[in-house]
């Protein structure tokens, strides 16, 4: 659509090119017959866009004025270096790229190249004035809709307005300039030199700007020789170069979709035949491109290093990239604050390493929430020379999610105190249970670690034990359903499925999810979104973006005290005892899963959460005899980083106070301590919850005391704490 | 500089209260497999006695130092060594077994000695050993094990490897 009304509605009388006309020729006749009965809904959307369309036909009117203006001087001809601090103004990283550019002329410039930016960019850019209004509209359109920010719609002779000429913010004016100049561009300037502009200023990731750096970069050869797979590789990295590096494995799928839809639109365009298309997309990119080498225009300042910052700034490089473009963030003078607490990150890798730290030994991931959910350290592996895949964040980091074993009991323990169940509900907790047909109609046979017999159990030592065939019947009762529903609602973004194996952490979730979960607790039933962003400001200082912490409550404030209640006991004194760290009130919950794949510890103070995950990434392995110990579980290697990090992250400040719940709230079911179990199955086959007799109501007190909860932080010279101070 | 047998005996004191707090022990390899990333060398005491020790050469390496590690196998120890002389100082921050660190000018020299303890991790500032002269390589050795390595205060210790 966007082809055929730019061209019927703006003919200027440009002399369109071989190129344009054969694709003009091969769009028509794939549009022809393209027509079906009219709804009501099609009339409205037609109404609307024509609606759209009115709106943008007056602000051409304003364009139109603009564009008698004359064009502004270069923004580009001085890089300006963005740089990262962390919240306490310490820096972390530079990022910049004023080096490797080696300009063209334009037929210097391989075809193929540029038949797959037009395809890919701007399919219209030798017929339209230098705005395409319809595809603006439908810009302007989709983002009323999304409330977000203006986005997409820029013809090539408007993004090189914007890279050279214009600042980068994202604001109605902007955008009406960038019209404006565009068509005064077009009026003073042939496409050829257009283009010839454009290929040479913009960035095509890896540090290279323009097209002969990139084909250089990336391949190893000349601009004039670049390949249809080289080129429509190439092109499918201009909105975001960062983002699709085959070398990069998070980012593998990413580089075959952006090839693939250059590819099909070359197609589209009659730029290559169908056999060129299949043969293209059946080679390997990998089998062209060069290795990544490390990226010149990212300088990690030597503290970063040492704090072991690779998967946080690349995180934070993405998120910029994304909103800003790569230009702004290599070129623009950006200050970006993290939350990120560049002492407690270097504490929690050292930490991380050092507890892990002979060959052969599993990995660890670490993530730490303040209260408001700013991420204050993030280790997502052992750096980038291991692995690009940021094990911290899960599949949101590229990897894949990790069974969360008992740390997911304390979700099934919130879901039981909301549904008005007392934590001294029992249960017979044996060393092994059939539960009949709750494994996809077969009995689910259950165990408790080392076959642990806990006789009669209340829910607070069932959780502190990490007692299975409690929980195992606590899910039968509840049902996992809502279990599910609650996680999600808690901050768990893994894709959980209602099988009652739940409860026992048996599906996949990523450290991210559970320290978000977590955190929940913590803020008394108020989840806030994690956020690695403090503020964003551009050259002159003005603020592009701020952390806004959001939070949403889920549970009550006394349902989650009670839950933080239960969760101190785990670490005073079960099997989270070895995080306790002393003066300052914690709850947790350690995780164990199947023959000691993974090995988790997640818990909290009032002020921070932090969730510690230990395992082989992407592969399926015990972790017997590593780490120098037999076999890792959430109670040792965890415990032990988890609580170094929290002894961190609490010096010099107040650590606060839990609010304890007083009497604990809801009615106490369960087994009646005087009757032996089942003698088959060790356990009623009926829900204790309906059958037990001893139901006593307690009143729900209020809250005894409030935290303090003060948000300062730790304000001292972190450039000074470990640099010069070997390890003992 | 070193503490003197009441000293000692708050140290012993103070690493079994944290035995209660710090789990598990980390070890190294019973074999001579240096920890991740670090180098290995020969410790040559008087020109007489050879001990094999791990090398800590770079920043990432020296910051780590013997952090979480209880039982150093069949290691005499870890050497930290510097290309310039330099002043820093030593801290226990999550090191779990005391030390005795020895300073080391160019010419082999021991410049200071210091035994360090744990930091117990209800501190919240862990103290810092200095040796108050400069130096180019440190050693350090579970503490009271210099003298069976042949060590004194006027050995000259050098590294080969």
């Amino acid at each position: 659509m966007k082809a055929s009304l730019g061209g019927r509605l703006l003919h200027s009388g440009v002399v369109a090119s071989d190129r344009s006309r054969r694709s003009a020729r091969s769009r028509g006749s794939r549009r022809s017959g393209a027509s079906g009965p009219a709804s009501f809904g099609h009339h409205l959307r037609r109404l609307l866009f024509l609606g759209l369309l009115a709106v943008v036909a007056s602000l051409a009117g304003a364009v139109h004025l603009l564009a008698k203006l004359d064009l502004p001087e270069t923004q580009g001809q001085v890089d300006q270096t963005s740089i990262l601090y962390d919240r306490n103004g310490v820096e972390i990283a530079r990022f910049h790229g004023e080096e490797n550019r080696v300009p063209l002329d334009f037929d210097e410039i391989s075809p193929t190249l540029i038949d797959a930016v037009i395809a890919a960019e701007d399919r219209d850019f030798f017929t339209h004035p230098g705005v395409d209004p319809v595809a603006i509209a439908r810009a302007a359109w989709s983002d009323i809709r999304s409330e977000g920010a203006l986005q997409g719609g820029s013809t090539i002779t408007q993004q090189y307005i914007k890279n050279v000429f214009l600042t980068p913010e994202r604001t109605l004016s902007r955008k009406l300039k960038e019209a404006a100049f565009a068509i005064k561009l077009e009026r003073e300037t042939s496409k050829n030199d257009i283009l010839e502009g454009y290929l040479n200023t913009i960035y095509f990731g890896r540090g290279a700007y323009g097209i002969e750096a990139a084909a250089r970069a990336w391949f190893g050869v000349r601009a004039g020789a670049l390949t249809v797979g080289q080129s429509a590789y190439l092109a499918g990295l201009i909105r975001a170069p960062e983002s699709a590096d085959i070398s990069r494995l998070s980012q593998v799928d990413e580089a075959y979709r952006r090839r693939s839809t250059v590819l099909r639109a070359m197609w589209e365009e009659g730029y290559i035949s169908q056999a060129e298309f299949d043969t293209v997309e059946a080679t390997p990119i990998e089998g062209y491109t060069l290795p990544r080498v490390e990226n010149s225009a990212t300088q990690i300042s030597d503290l970063a290093r040492l704090a072991g910052t690779d998967y946080l700034i690349e995180e934070i490089r993405t998120h910029v990239e994304d909103r800003y473009g790569d230009q702004v963030l290599f070129r623009g003078g950006l200050r970006i604050t993290t939350t990120i607490d560049l002492r407690l990150q270097l504490e929690a890798n050292q930490a991380a390493l050092s507890a892990l730290r002979r060959d052969g030994d599993p990995t660890a991931a670490v993530l730490v929430l303040d209260e408001l959910g700013g991420i204050r350290a993030m280790i997502g592996g052992r750096g980038f020379d291991s692995s690009h895949v940021n094990l911290a964040l899960g599949t949101e980091g590229g990897g894949s999610g990790r069974q969360a074993g008992s740390v997911f009991k304390p979700i099934v323990l919130a879901h039981a105190v909301q549904e008005g169940v007392s934590v001294e509900s029992r249960y017979w907790s044996p060393p092994v249970i059939d539960l009949d047909g709750l494994d996809n109609g077969n009995d689910w046979t259950v165990r408790n670690h080392l076959n642990t017999d806990y006789g009669i159990i209340d829910l607070v030592d069932a959780t502190a034990q990490s007692a299975n065939t409690a929980y195992a019947q606590l899910i039968r009762d509840l049902g996992p359903h809502p279990v599910v529903d609650l996680a999600k609602r808690l901050g768990v973004g893994a894709d959980l499925l209602p099988f009652y194996s739940l409860a026992l952490g048996a599906q996949e979730v990523s450290v991210l999810d559970m320290a978000r979960a977590y955190s929940t607790f913590a803020g008394r039933g108020e989840r806030r979104e994690p956020g690695l962003v403090l503020e964003v400001l551009d050259s002159d200082g003005t603020r592009l973006e701020r952390f806004e912490p959001v939070a949403d409550r889920v549970m009550s404030r006394q349902e989650a005290d009670v839950v933080t209640d239960v969760l101190t006991k785990v670490v005073e004194e079960g099997t989270g005892i070895g995080a306790r760290v002393p003066g300052v009130p914690l709850a947790g919950k350690t995780g164990t899963t199947q023959d000691y794949r993974d090995a988790w510890f997640v818990g909290y103070s009032p002020r921070f959460t932090t969730a510690v995950w230990i395992g082989f990434p992407g592969i399926i392995k015990s972790m017997r005899d590593v780490a120098g110990v037999d076999i890792v579980t959430g109670s040792n290697v965890p415990a032990l980083i988890w609580q170094q990090v929290m002894a961190a992250a609490h010096a010099d400040i107040d650590p606060g106070n839990f609010v304890k719940p007083g009497p604990y709230p809801g009615t106490v079911f369960g087994v009646d301590a005087t009757i032996p179990p089942n003698t088959t199955s060790t356990v009623p086959a009926t829900a204790p919850i309906t059958t037990a007799p001893a139901a006593t109501t307690t009143a729900a007190p209020p809250p005894t005391t409030t935290t303090a909860a003060p948000t300062t932080t730790t304000t001292e010279d972190t450039t000074t704490t470990t640099t010069e101070a070997g390890g003992g | 500089m070193r503490p003197g047998f009441g000293g000692l005996a708050l140290l012993f004191a103070l690493t079994a209260c944290m035995s209660e707090v710090q789990s598990p022990p980390i070890t190294a390899a019973k074999e001579l497999v240096p920890l991740t990333g670090f180098g290995q060398a020969t410790l040559v005491v008087d020109g007489e006695h050879e001990w094999p020790v791990m090398v800590a050469d770079e920043p990432w390496l020296r910051s780590l130092g013997l952090m979480n590690v209880t039982d150093l196998g069949l290691w005499a120890g870890m050497v930290f060594e510097w290309d310039e002389p330099t002043l820093g100082g030593f801290w226990m921050k999550n090191t779990l077994i005391p030390l005795t660190v020895y300073w080391i000018d160019q010419q082999g020299a021991i410049v200071a000695i210091a035994d360090m303890i744990p930091c117990p991790p209800e501190e919240q500032d862990c103290p810092s050993w200095h040796p108050g002269a400069p130096y180019v390589t440190a050693l350090e050795v579970p503490a009271g094990t210099g003298e069976q390595l042949g060590i004194s205060s006027e050995s000259v210790l050098t590294f080969r490897g």
